[in-house]
């Protein structure tokens, strides 16, 4: 009884230590990806479930791309079905990122932004995330990622008739 | 206008992230339990982009294509070149024997 109380205690801290790395890229990554609200619900819910499933999750090679398809599976599951054949919520609703003072069209033409795209420009080109650490969320290479913000810039930059590059 | 731009765009995208309030370790550990399992989305936006996909392009003939239709017509020509050639001993053998 005690050995188990040690082992829990033990898992509690790791994943705290585990929550403490991964907590902030993943919110992020799917507030790019979903919105605010479905991006950080999507989240809490994704590292509840690693919590509660952290004895497989730990011996992962790549816990947090995996979390972070969890937390896809989530938002995606959440979605009005009407609009889950072409679309996340953010596409539908680009106006929940419009903010005063900001090119309004900045939204809209990122929401049109491929799902990986979109997240890749969010992640590296604004918040200043690595190509590394984008790469394991989205379980792909470091030059995919590049790829991704490339175009997708390129795309903005088609769309907005400026120079993102 | 170009760096401009670039700023602008880091910016908006940084203040819409700030609104994002980050989540409580104890909310996650309280949390009622959870049936995800990724394996079972009903995920449509894994698919790749059609804007990445690489066309798909008619090709009139590939180098593999060549290939095996060169094969094939080598394969051809080398029995029919064989059963000219058995034909022509017998022929000769024949009149050989004639004569």
């Amino acid at each position: 009884m005690r050995a188990l109380v040690v082992v829990s205690a033990d898992a509690k801290e790791e994943f705290a230590a585990f929550f403490e790395a991964a907590e902030r890229r993943l919110r992020l990554a799917l507030t790019g990806a979903f919105g605010v609200e479905t991006g950080r619900d999507a989240t809490a819910e994704a590292l509840a479930w690693a919590w509660q499933n952290w004895g497989e999750v730990r011996e992962m090679t790549n816990p947090v791309g995996y979390i972070y398809r969890v937390g896809r599976t989530n938002a995606l599951r959440g979605l009005d079905r009407d609009l889950a054949s072409a679309t996340t919520t953010i596409e539908a609703h680009p106006s929940d990122w419009e903010l005063p003072n900001y090119e309004p069209n900045l939204a809209k033409f990122l929401a049109r932004l491929p799902e990986r795209q979109r997240v890749a420009v969010w992640m590296v080109h604004g918040l200043g995330f690595s190509h590394r650490e984008v790469a394991e969320l989205l379980e792909c290479s470091r030059p995919t990622v590049a790829t991704h913000v490339r175009r997708g810039l390129r795309k903005l930059r088609h769309r907005l008739g400026v120079d993102y590059e | 206008m170009s760096s401009h731009s670039e700023t602008e765009l880091r910016r908006w995208i940084q203040e819409v992230a700030a609104t994002s309030e980050p989540i409580e370790l104890e909310d996650v550990l309280d949390w009622p339990p959870v049936d995800s399992d990724p394996s079972s989305s009903t995920d449509v936006t894994n698919l790749v982009p059609l804007e990445l996909a690489e066309p798909a392009r008619e090709r009139p003939m590939n180098s593999k294509r060549a290939a095996i239709i060169l094969a094939a017509a080598a394969a051809v020509i080398a029995v029919v070149g064989f059963a000219f050639a058995l034909t022509s001993v017998d022929n000769w053998e024949r009149r050989r024997g004639r004569g």
